[in-house]
C-alpha cells in the first residue's frame, strides 16, 4: 500500500480522519503553497489561498474517488482557488486604479518576503501579464518541472493546447525582458 | 535532464536557481493548525444548509433528491384535482339529515339552478321539487294562485 492510501485509508475512518489529514498537509502543503504563491504571489494572499484549498480537500476528501492520483486532485483544487482569488483580486484592482495604486513590481519590492533581483522582479512582471491559462502552463511546466501529461490531467486540457500556451508564454516572457532591457 | 525540461530556453533555466520568494520562518508548521482550527469554528458554526456536505457530495443523493422533487409535483398535481376540500369537509363533518336541515332553512338563499345541476339523488324530497316537469306544474300553481294585483306588484 503507497502512502497516499495510507492516509486515505486513515482519513476515511472517523476516529482518525484528523490525523489522517494532518499526514496529507505535511506531505503536500509545501508543493501546494509554492504553486500558489507563484501565481498570486503576496504571501499573504498565498496563505489565504491554500488554507482555502486544503479545507475544500478536507471537506470533499470522501468525494474523491481515485480516478485521479491524489496529488492531481489537490494540485486541481489549489489552481481553481488560486485563479477565483486572481480574479476577484483583479475586479478589486480594476477600482482602485483610479485610485493609483502600486504596480506589480512596487508591490513586490515592499514585500518583505520577496528579495529577487532585478531580473526576478521583470520575470515576475512578465509571468504575471500572461493570459490564465498561458500563466499556468508556464508555473507548472517551468517551477514544478511537471510533464505535459501530469499539466492536462490538471487542467483538463489537450496536451497539443499545453504545448502551444507555453510556447506563446515563453515567447512573451522573453520579450518583455528584452523590452526592459535586462 | 528530464525529457520535458529540454523545452526550457536557456535564458529562463540561469534564472531557474534564484528562490527570489521567502515565508515567515515557521510558516509551514503553523499551516497545519491554522487549518485544523479553521475547519474546528466552521465546524462549530450551526449550519445553514438544508443538507448535510456529506449527502451533498454523494453521487446518488442529487438524483434521488431531483426525484422526490418530481414526485411531490405529481402529487400536488393530483391534489389539485380530487375533490374540493371543502366539499370533502361537507360531506365527512355533516350528516345527511344536518345537510337536509340545512337546506330547509336556506332554501330560498340557493339558486334554483345549482339544485337542478347537482346530483341529489340522495336527497328525495327535493328530487321531488326539483324534478323539472314536478317544478313547471308547481310554478303553474303558484301562478293561479296569484290574483291581478300580486303580479302587478311582481312586475
Amino acid at each position: 500500500m503507497n502512502e497516499d492510501q495510507d492516509v486515505l485509508a486513515l482519513i476515511s475512518t472517523k476516529r482518525t480522519r484528523d490525523e489522517g489529514f494532518k499526514r496529507l498537509m505535511q506531505k503536500y502543503q509545501e508543493r501546494v503553497y509554492w504553486h500558489v504563491r507563484r501565481m498570486v504571489v503576496d504571501h499573504d494572499d498565498a496563505d489565504d489561498v491554500v488554507q482555502n484549498t486544503f479545507i475544500k480537500v478536507y471537506r470533499g476528501i470522501h468525494s474523491f474517488k481515485g480516478q485521479a492520483k491524489l496529488y492531481t486532485w489537490i494540485y486541481r483544487i489549489a489552481t481553481n482557488e488560486s485563479i477565483t482569488f486572481l480574479k476577484q483580486k483583479k475586479r478589486k484592482q480594476t477600482e482602485s486604479m483610479e485610485r493609483g495604486d502600486f504596480s506589480l513590481a512596487d508591490q513586490l519590492c515592499a514585500d518583505p518576503y520577496f528579495d529577487g533581483s532585478e531580473v526576478q522582479l521583470r520575470l515576475q512582471e512578465a509571468v504575471a501579464a500572461l493570459p490564465e491559462k498561458q500563466k499556468l502552463v508556464f508555473l507548472m511546466k517551468y517551477y514544478d518541472e511537471m510533464s505535459y501529461q501530469e499539466i492536462s490531467e490538471v487542467l483538463e486540457t489537450s496536451i497539443g493546447g499545453l504545448k502551444a500556451s507555453f510556447h506563446h508564454a515563453v515567447k512573451k516572457v522573453k520579450k518583455h525582458l528584452t523590452e526592459v532591457q535586462l | 535532464m528530464k525529457k520535458h525540461e529540454e523545452e526550457i530556453p536557456e535564458f529562463l533555466e540561469e534564472l531557474k536557481g534564484e528562490q527570489p520568494f521567502h515565508v515567515p520562518p515557521t510558516y509551514f508548521r503553523s499551516l497545519q493548525q491554522d487549518v485544523m482550527a479553521r475547519i474546528g469554528q466552521e465546524d462549530a458554526k450551526p449550519r445553514t444548509a438544508f443538507f448535510p456536505t456529506a449527502f451533498m457530495a454523494e453521487r446518488w443523493f442529487r438524483p434521488v433528491l431531483a426525484l422526490c422533487a418530481c414526485a411531490l409535483i405529481i402529487a400536488m398535481v393530483w391534489i389539485n384535482q380530487s375533490p374540493e376540500p371543502a366539499e370533502v369537509a361537507i360531506n365527512e363533518n355533516f350528516s345527511q339529515e344536518e345537510i337536509e336541515q340545512y337546506l330547509l332553512v336556506y332554501l330560498d338563499d340557493i339558486d334554483e339552478t345549482y339544485l337542478y345541476q347537482e346530483d341529489l339523488s340522495g336527497m328525495d324530497w327535493i328530487e321531488e321539487t326539483a324534478d323539472l316537469d314536478e317544478s313547471d306544474k308547481i310554478w303553474e300553481g303558484l301562478l293561479d294562485e296569484l290574483d291581478e294585483e300580486t303580479l302587478q306588484e311582481i312586475f
